[in-house]
């Protein structure tokens, strides 16, 4: 049966065909200003309203809205896919090499030399034990190195290191400091106890071999007040060796000494053993000599005026250096300073691995 | 000091093992440095026989040996020419370490005949140099027996580490006594031999009076002896412990000095001429001494001398002419006891190391003096025979022992430590104090032998030596209540933050020595004198640095020769302008060269590759400086005035006022290039921190109001022609200085030279940024302040506006 509007249908059919024939975009776009435009057939068909029969009109009328409605979501759903194919499209044209390498950073090219990074970590340490951190000069005098540590010109320990001097000043001898001792002095000639300090820094032995240079780096520790004793000094090595070798518990040994600015002395090791050529801390049956370390001479508290029979205190002296290489792994000392850019990269520190107690030492 | 155990044992009755004894001498401060235990070296070799000896099927040299070992049988090729049927020998398994040559045996497989262990030689045993044959044991040798009983190498020698203070354990006996204190065996008694004295010396003895201070001196000539080569017992004491035995004059000084720690000087009492004098030497006398070198001396030195000069340097080493030898019959004995620091500055002097020195100089114990020699008497006349002269003693006899009044609240007092008050009587009463209690105060009397002991300290060292340090208990220090405070100051703050915001611009820190070569030093600044090293290890490290730039153009040298390319290190340390304290100052410096490699460095797939240049060294000034709080404006770029390191035209220095400078940053010199063989351009930069960073904290970190604007920035470019001489940050100062509050920002986006400039003239463009705070300004307002700059700009700068 052929219906009233049978024209109406023919269009449809023909528009949808056109559509579906569509080459791209541009001609989708063609078809829809030819039909639903202004001048378009669909637009003058429904113009063509009031041509038509009275009782004719309201059905034209639902017909053409209808095939307006069809012709319009066939167009936009087409339209729709053209967009899609032309993303894919431009997506397929524009693909790069995402696993092309980036530029270094400079944060991942940026080295911190492990003797600052392991300062940095013992400073980290004492601080929570209420340390605080001191420095003297490097350029030091007999009476500061030597002499008011008890360490008279005749004595024989003046034997125990090599010092290097520099020429006389003013009828003063000057050396180069040869521990970080002197600090002891400087900090006691200047504070009234209760002392607590820290003093990392460079000293100077003339003395060159795989585990000497002629400069390397100590930390003095000092504790003066009215009731610091060996028992402490103890405790505080201990919560110290601990804490920088991040271990739970440490295998200690105390062994009598001898420094002349100390008495009793005592020499601190730490057990050790060998894993598959890796050095474990702090356990097993060999022992590592770690510091020495002592309760003040009564001499040199006379020696700084402080009364021995009211305050009394303990020192102790870590080779930061070593320490670092017991940590770290490495193996030659003179590597150290050396400046061997391979070295510092392999041994050096990332800028933002920044020694906290919070948030862990060295992880 | 070396000793073997046996030796030990001369002095100590103990069963305890080797182990057992190493572990005590560490515990009570006689550090244990070496053990060269028999028992392990040679605790895997077995005695076998040779059972049979065939050629090697493939080697002319090579023999096939069956052996009959604690294993069973066994073969083993061998290359020995001695090796024949029925001969005991040495058996080393498959395992074993081998101590003559440092490896420990494999099975192996020579010239296709499988060897299972191997015969050793007296080289390969480490016995001696011997490696002619295998060592041959004796015949009636047990199989399967150890082989320790059958070489000669088979007492355990101990080397020990002595401090400074202990003289006393310089000798064998000392160290006896102090094992025999800390429970390790009972000390045997000594015996003091009696001496037949029979006649006077006739030569003179005088001790002079400038030579007699602290000295105690003995000596006993002894007639008719016959000198000769040692007994092997002693040979082989001596060698062990690294000494060789001379005749038996001179060994029993030497083993006396070990083992008693009694240093003794023999003369050839016929070679001395006249008399014999202990006196200070002249200025410029001479002696030339039993190690064959010939000693300049001064008025400092003591000596023995006769009318012919000195003859022997007191208490350190004896002269050549006056020696003992093979036909010395007449001998004097000394025993004296010198002053310690006499010694020890004589010994430093002249630079001799001998054992006696060493002894010496530490103290030893001068009321064994006279023991000593006659210990020393009995030995020579048991050796060589002899009659022996009534002893001559001149100086200050020996006194009594020193007393100290202790405490016996000292030991808790330092230590945190109780100890019952017996065990501290018996500790003391074992190391040889005599005691007497007085309340709880003891009077003490010190053996004579310990001269290191003056102080309450020092007898509470010796009650933890010998009770244990184990008993020390840790015991908590007081931390701080509540929150730490702050720890570091803010020199030691800035240091750390330096060094981190320089790592963050892609450089790597360095640590080089405190001295540089002057050969360097001299191009950098002039040499100050006061900072050279008067005993440098070498002319490389002869010269404190006052500048770090030296060590770190070395450092980029040496990496450059290595093949890498892009270089960017800094060292934070001191610089040292002078000796006194405040000459040492801070300083952070930096170098780079090469390509950038935040850039792509070398090689990279984008391509574009830029040489670093001044402007990546004065970011990095800058950098740290804006870090810690110094603004652009807080200082001025000074041109001139720069060291003469730095590039002349190519180099600025940071300055607050003439006086102060911040920082120095640009190109190094082309010369300081070239004297370091680099020939590239090479920037580097100095910060000093001390410059900047006041010692005092912050009153107030409330920050300045902030003032925000609604109102959208603006930008205005201005290009002006400019004289050449005309510097950017005059520019940027001239306008700031208009401190027009709209003006929020400048830069420079453009310097131009060339076509269409005049040749002494150059273009720069400026950029504004201007914010409104109140209301959106209308065009007439902004022509204004266009007008105002452009205006300010010309004038100045008799500069023009391009359009």
């Amino acid at each position: 049966m052929m219906s009233k509007f049978s024209d109406i249908t023919k269009l449809k059919e023909k528009l949808i065909n056109d559509i579906s024939k569509s080459q791209d975009i541009s001609q989708l776009e063609d078809i829809r200003i030819s039909s639903l435009g202004k001048k378009g057939f669909i637009t003058s068909l429904l113009k063509n309203i009031t041509s038509q029969k009275p009782e004719d009109k309201k059905e034209y009328g639902e017909q053409v809205n209808i095939l307006k409605k069809q012709i319009t979501e066939e167009i936009e759903k087409v339209r729709e896919d053209y967009l899609q194919k032309d993303i894919i499209k431009k997506i397929n044209q524009d693909k790069i090499d995402v696993t092309l390498p980036i530029r270094n950073t400079n944060l991942e090219n940026g080295r911190i030399h492990p003797i600052t990074q392991v300062m940095e970590e013992i400073v980290e340490i004492f601080s929570d034990m209420n340390f605080s951190i001191a420095e003297g000069p490097d350029i030091e005098d007999d009476l500061h190195n030597f002499n008011l540590l008890n360490i008279p010109d005749s004595h024989p320990a003046r034997q125990m290191v090599d010092t290097f001097y520099l020429p006389q000043k003013d009828g003063e001898t000057k050396l180069l400091r040869t521990h970080t001792s002197p600090v002891q002095i400087r900090t006691m000639l200047n504070e009234k106890p209760p002392i607590r300090i820290i003093a990392p820094g460079r000293t100077y032995r003339s003395d060159s071999d795989q585990t000497h240079t002629p400069m390397f780096h100590q930390v003095e520790g000092l504790v003066i007040d009215e009731s610091a004793n060996m028992g402490q000094l103890k405790w505080c090595l201990e919560e110290f060796c601990k804490a920088f070798f991040e271990v739970s518990e440490i295998k200690m040994r105390l062994r009598p000494s001898y420094f002349p600015f100390t008495e009793p002395s005592l020499e601190v090791d730490i057990a050790c053993r060998k894993e598959k050529n890796q050095l474990i801390v702090g356990e097993g049956d060999e022992w590592l000599e770690v510091l020495g370390s002592g309760m003040v001479h009564p001499q040199v508290l006379r020696n700084v005026n402080l009364d021995p029979d009211k305050y009394q205190g303990f020192a102790f002296g870590l080779g930061i250096d070593r320490l670092a290489m017991l940590k770290y792994g490495m193996t030659d000392l003179r590597a150290f300073f050396d400046s061997d850019l391979n070295w510092l990269r392999h041994y050096g520190f990332k800028v933002f691995d920044i020694p906290s107690l919070s948030k862990g030492l060295s992880e | 000091m070396k000793f073997t155990l046996s030796w030990l044992k001369d002095h100590l009755e103990t069963d305890a093992s080797i182990d057992e004894i190493c572990h005590q001498l560490n515990m009570i401060g006689l550090e244990v440095e070496h053990i060269e235990n028999p028992q392990k070296t040679y605790g895997d070799f077995s005695i076998c026989e040779i059972i049979e000896v065939k050629k090697h099927p493939n080697a002319d040299k090579l023999n096939l040996c069956k052996l009959n070992t604690k294993f069973g049988g066994g073969e083993v090729v061998c290359g020995a020419p001695n090796v024949r049927v029925g001969m005991k020998a040495v058996f080393a398994p498959e395992g074993s370490y081998i101590p003559g040559l440092g490896i420990k045996l494999q099975a192996t497989t020579i010239r296709g005949v499988k060897s299972n262990g191997m015969l050793l030689s007296e080289r390969e045993l480490s016995l001696s140099e011997d490696h002619e044959g295998i060592l041959e044991l004796d015949k009636n040798a047990n199989i399967g027996e150890e082989v320790l009983g059958y070489i000669k190498r088979s007492d355990p020698v101990i080397e020990i580490a002595i401090t400074p203070n202990r003289a006393d354990a310089l000798g064998v006996r000392g160290i006896a006594r102090d094992l025999s204190a800390a429970g390790m065996g009972e000390l045997k008694n000594l015996e003091i031999p009696k001496i037949k004295e029979e006649f006077e010396i006739e030569k003179k003895i005088i001790l002079n009076d400038n030579a007699s201070e602290n000295v105690y001196a003995s000596f006993r000539l002894i007639r008719n002896i016959k000198n000769g080569e040692s007994p092997q017992w002693l040979k082989d004491r001596l060698e062990i412990i690294g000494l060789r035995s001379i005749n038996k004059l001179v060994d029993v000084t030497n083993y006396l000095t070990y083992d008693l720690c009694r240093p003794l000087h023999v003369f050839d009492y016929d070679k001395i001429n006249n008399f014999l004098e202990i006196r200070k030497a002249k200025d410029a006398e001479k002696m030339l001494a039993l190690d064959d070198k010939e000693y300049l001396l001064n008025n400092k030195h003591t000596v023995l001398a006769d009318d012919n000069g000195p003859e022997s340097i007191a208490g350190i080493i004896g002269g050549r002419s006056s020696g003992s030898d093979e036909g010395t019959v007449n001998v004097l004995l000394e025993a004296v006891t010198w002053d310690k620091i006499n010694i020890a500055q004589t010994g430093r002097d002249l630079g001799i190391n001998s054992d006696a020195r060493y002894r010496n100089e530490r103290g030893i114990d001068k009321s064994f003096n006279d023991v000593g020699l006659d210990i020393a008497t009995d030995m020579i006349n048991k050796l060589c025979g002899g009659e022996n002269s009534r002893v001559i003693s001149l100086g200050t006899k020996p006194k009594e022992n020193n007393k100290i009044n202790f405490r016996l609240s000292e030991i808790d007092r330092l230590l945190g430590v109780k100890i019952a008050e017996n065990e501290v009587l018996d500790i003391l009463s074992r190391l040889g104090f005599l005691v007497k209690k007085n309340n709880q105060i003891l009077e003490l009397e010190i053996p004579s032998w310990r001269n290191d002991i003056y102080e309450q300290a020092c007898i509470v060292e010796e009650i933890m030596r010998i009770k244990g340090t184990d008993n020390i208990k840790s015991i908590p220090m007081n931390k701080s209540v509540g929150v730490a405070s702050r720890k570091i100051t803010n020199i030691q703050k800035a240091r750390s933050q330096i060094k981190r915001i320089l790592a963050s611009r892609g450089m790597m820190e360095t640590v080089s020595y405190s001295f540089i070569s002057d050969k360097y030093a001299s191009h950098f600044v002039n040499t100050n004198n006061e900072l050279k090293l008067i005993n440098p290890l070498s002319s490389e490290l002869n010269i404190l640095r006052q500048s770090l730039l030296p060590s770190l153009i070395n450092s980029i040298k040496k990496n450059l020769d290595k093949g890498h390319k892009d270089i960017s290190l800094f060292e934070v340390s001191h610089s040292f302008m002078g000796v006194e304290v405040d000459q040492q100052v801070d300083t952070a410096a930096g170098i780079r060269v090469g390509k950038a490699i935040s850039h792509g460095g070398n090689n990279d797939w984008r391509g574009k590759r830029e040489n670093y240049n001044v402007f990546d060294v004065k970011e990095d000034v800058l950098s740290v400086l804006r870090a810690q709080g110094i603004e652009d404006n807080n200082y001025k770029i000074s041109i001139g005035d720069l060291p003469n390191y730095y590039h002349p035209g190519k180099s600025g220095a940071l300055c607050q006022g003439p006086k102060n400078v911040l920082a120095y940053f640009g190109e190094l010199h082309p010369t300081i290039a070239s004297l370091f063989d680099i020939d590239q351009n090479v920037y580097a930069f100095e910060i000093f921190p001390n410059s900047y960073i006041a010692n005092r904290r912050v009153k107030s970190r409330v920050r300045p109001g902030f003032n925000s604007s609604q109102f959208m920035p603006l930008y205005r470019d201005f290009a002006f022609i400019f004289d050449k001489e005309v510097h950017a940050e005059e520019i940027i100062m001239t306008i700031r200085k208009l401190k027009d509050t709209l003006i929020s920002d400048i830069k420079i986006f453009d310097v131009y030279t060339g076509e269409n400039i005049p040749k002494d003239k150059k273009s720069i463009g400026i950029n504004l940024e201007i914010q409104p705070y109140e209301k959106t300004l209308t065009d007439a307002e902004i022509d204004e302040l266009s007008a105002i700059i452009i205006n300010e700009i010309s004038k100045k700068f008799s500069a023009t506006i391009r359009n």
